[in-house]
């Protein structure tokens, strides 16, 4: 039996998809079985991230709705055995699916894999309440900036509310150079607003652009910062010590980042 | 008939003189009907009640109290068995009484929700941006006022606001907003500089934010 992380955020555009997309390589490159699976209905983006586009036959919806069978809907990604997509319609809308059909479709993928990471889509609305209703744990992605904790903060009252387990939290795109000027919040300022264990801080990172592009996360090399920040994260998902470093230490500048990076 | 039954007020005392031989089933009777006649004249009352003229069981006493308390709208502070009392004591139980009823709330509000309470307001907690506190009498929050908080919501301009850390979104006390917000956004959202320990109030229908001090507390008193 695995485990099923939501991966949501409540404000678009934080990075949901591209952590999904990392942490489900980190997690298949550590030898567990993960299946990604994109609740965007209508607004599918994960198969593009994984560079999977244009393999997808059958979709969710076509599973939910018994077109085919889930083995046929699954995609095997193309460097790692072990991970899976299972993409969204994009003919259909989020009100064509209901928390039922989710919360069966969830349970079958539940008991073929280790992992299952479900892409939550934006917002607060239908899509939302499908994606966290077959999940046992939250991951919530935020960046350091107040829109994005505040909605942040939204999600976590109504993940609360539904009886969500465990909620941990990411913080995407740190601009340490900001935060060191003062311009920008601090790791330690966001989770003080928003009460959580945080799991992993990713800095803001230009090689997530190009890999997006070439259709190859950034951890299947893992050499840049933000690839080396998701291995860090997929391996305490999996229970394994990963120190965070403390940044705040009187050190150089230059030290600092390295340190920083290397979380 | 009429005098089985006979209202007197004196000194914020209702007195209520009852007919010490009809069966108690009658005078029940007759003490609806009163009620009934002097709905308007006791509505909103306060009122200590003592009952006379007859000696009343345990269970007759609370029996007839209950009638009073279902047929007007009164506010029963308590009961006397007609002793004098130190004036001192009737003005504390209507103290405690104006003073409301409170209610803890435990854990941390977050964006999107709502508390309200017809009373005074605790909470051990977080009032994040985005959530609401509102409450008819005080508000003390136990952690970091980040959201919108609004004291005396029925018309109190002596309600006050207490938090350890006050940083609101917006304030309110009575009708009166609070103005002198910190414009910057990113700096206000920082650990540091939280005000610690920091209280609301009106003073000359202005709202002031000022440090929980002696001092502070003084003024409150005062008001």
């Amino acid at each position: 039996m695995g485990k099923v992380y939501v991966v949501t955020s409540g404000k678009g555009g934080v990075g949901k998809t591209t952590t999904t997309a990392n942490l489900g390589v980190g997690l298949a490159k550590n030898g567990s079985s993960v299946v990604l699976m994109d609740a965007d209905i209508g607004l599918r983006n994960l198969d593009v991230i994984l560079g999977l586009e244009n393999r997808i036959v059958y979709n969710s919806m076509d599973v939910m709705e018994g077109t085919c069978r889930l083995k046929q809907a699954l995609i095997k990604d193309k460097r790692y055995d072990k991970l899976f997509l299972l993409p969204a319609s994009q003919t259909n809308d989020k009100m064509d699916v209901s928390t039922d059909m989710m919360k069966k479709l969830v349970a079958q993928l539940k008991e073929k894999f280790d992992y299952v990471l479900i892409d939550c889509p934006a917002g607060i609305e239908q899509g939302f309440k499908n994606a966290i209703v077959g999940a046992d744990e939250a991951i919530i992605i935020t960046t350091p900036e107040i829109s994005s904790i505040r909605d942040a903060d939204r999600v976590i009252g109504l993940l609360a509310a539904s009886e969500m387990g465990e909620i941990k939290l990411i913080v995407n795109r740190v601009k340490m150079k900001l935060v060191n000027e003062g311009n920008m919040l601090h790791m330690d300022d966001i989770v003080d607003i928003l009460g959580l264990d945080i799991i992993g801080v990713v800095p803001d990172d230009e090689e997530i652009v190009i890999s997006t592009n070439k259709g190859e996360p950034v951890t299947v090399k893992a050499l840049a910062p933000s690839g080396k920040a998701y291995m860090n994260i997929a391996g305490r998902i999996v229970g394994e010590d990963i120190p965070f470093l403390n940044i705040d230490e009187k050190r150089s500048f230059a030290s600092k980042v390295k340190n920083f990076f290397s979380r | 008939m009429g005098n089985n039954v006979i209202f007197k007020g004196s000194n914020g005392k209702l007195i209520i003189i009852l007919n010490p031989v009809i069966p108690f089933q009658e005078l029940k009777e007759h003490l609806v009907e009163k009620l009934k006649k002097s709905k308007q004249l006791l509505m909103g009352y306060e009122a200590i009640i003592e009952f006379k003229g007859r000696e009343l069981k345990e269970e007759e006493e609370l029996e007839l109290l209950n009638i009073v308390d279902e047929e007007v709208d009164i506010n029963i502070l308590f009961v006397t068995d007609g002793e004098e009392l130190v004036s001192k004591e009737i003005e504390k139980a209507v103290n405690i009484v104006n003073e409301g009823v409170t209610k803890f709330h435990v854990g941390t509000l977050r964006s999107g929700e709502i508390l309200e309470y017809p009373g005074n307001l605790v909470v051990l907690g977080d009032i994040n941006p985005g959530s609401i506190v509102k409450a008819e009498g005080n508000i003390v929050v136990i952690g970091t006022l980040n959201g919108v908080a609004h004291a005396g919501i029925k018309g109190n301009n002596e309600a006050f606001i207490v938090a350890s850390n006050m940083n609101p979104f917006q304030l309110k006390i009575d009708e009166v907003l609070f103005k002198n917000y910190s414009s910057n956004i990113l700096f206000r959202s920082k650990q540091i500089i939280r005000n610690k320990n920091n209280i609301a109030y009106l003073r000359n229908n202005i709202l002031i934010i000022d440090k929980l001090t002696r001092k502070s507390m003084k003024n409150i008193v005062a008001t």
